[in-house]
């Protein structure tokens, strides 16, 4: 006994039937009406044309009635088709925006990543040049490797030659100091 | 308002209907043709069962419980889809009998008021 089978026993026929085979049994049961008032219409005395047009009046519109069954029929099942509609539109919004999100975050990654090989490569290419030059430092950077007489040079700030404490003032006690924030001949 | 008066008719046909089916059905097994020609003979041609509605009824009440179904041969030797009452279907007529029949009284004393109350 196959799983249909199986399922059929436990299951209403709704749940195990396809769907062609319901449209089937429904258009099946329709016309058997129509075919029993038309041999009903002929023992009467009709001829067999007209048996069948009266019949198919008084039934009226036969697609309409079986779209109706159909409907009534199918009702959980397109439910459920509709509930799986809207969850597999749902799980596809998911993964469209994971995958939006997942692509900014390696975009980001990776212009992390190509600043830090710059500036990686312009450290080494500041730390070891090709020919064996030392490339320019700015003055206030500290560089161990430099030899001592150019300490002066590397870590005190270039200051412009115009600058300067006016003459005399070093001389003076460092308590005298806070007098230079005052106007002259206040002291 | 045509469309609302509409619905209002349809209503009061389909609840007639399904009781009618289920008065008819209660007699045995009947197939769609069967159940609409029982109803004709029953109420001597008076009541005409809209052919096209009584399949979509039956599908629905089926869905309800109310009926089911299983295929077999008719008188003529054809396939055919033979509907019967359930136990729900059983209790549904005596709901839609008790319900017809205040129907009838309330009807009956808005007509002839001059009647005594039952």
């Amino acid at each position: 006994m196959d799983l249909v089978q199986t399922l059929g026993q436990y299951v209403p026929a709704v749940w195990t039937q396809t769907t062609a085979e319901i449209d089937a049994e429904i258009r099946e049961e329709l016309e058997f009406h129509l075919d029993m008032r038309t041999e009903e219409n002929i023992r009467a005395g009709m001829a067999p044309a007209l048996a069948r047009r009266d019949a198919q009046e008084r039934f009226g519109d036969f697609e309409s009635s079986h779209r109706a069954c159909r409907k009534i029929t199918l009702g959980p099942r397109l439910a459920l088709r509709r509930l799986q509609t809207a969850l597999l539109a749902l799980l596809i919004g998911v993964v469209v925006y994971q995958a939006v999100v997942l692509a900014r975050v390696q975009q980001a990654n990776q212009s992390q990543i190509e600043s830090l090989k710059n500036t990686i490569d312009q450290l080494q290419a500041a730390q070891v040049s090709p020919s064996n030059e030392r490339a320019p430092v700015p003055s206030w950077h500290w560089d161990p490797g430099l030899p001592t007489e150019s300490l002066t040079s590397t870590l005190v700030p270039t200051v412009p030659e115009d600058w300067g404490t006016a003459p005399g003032v070093l001389d003076r006690p460092w308590c005298d100091w806070q007098a230079l924030d005052e106007p002259p001949g206040e002291h | 308002m045509p469309a609302k008066n509409q619905n209002k008719k349809a209503e009061l046909l389909q609840g007639t209907l399904d009781m009618l089916i289920l008065k008819t059905l209660a007699a045995g097994k009947l197939h769609g043709y069967a159940v609409a020609r029982q109803i004709q003979q029953a109420s001597n041609e008076a009541l005409v069962v809209e052919e096209g509605s009584l399949y979509p009824a039956l599908h629905r009440m089926e869905r309800r419980g109310w009926i089911e179904h299983e295929w077999g041969l008719s008188e003529s030797n054809r396939r055919a889809k033979y509907y019967q009452l359930t136990a729900a279907g059983r209790k549904q007529l005596t709901t839609e009998k008790q319900r017809w029949n205040r129907f009838v009284e309330a009807i009956a004393i808005v007509m002839n008021p001059s009647l005594p109350e039952a």
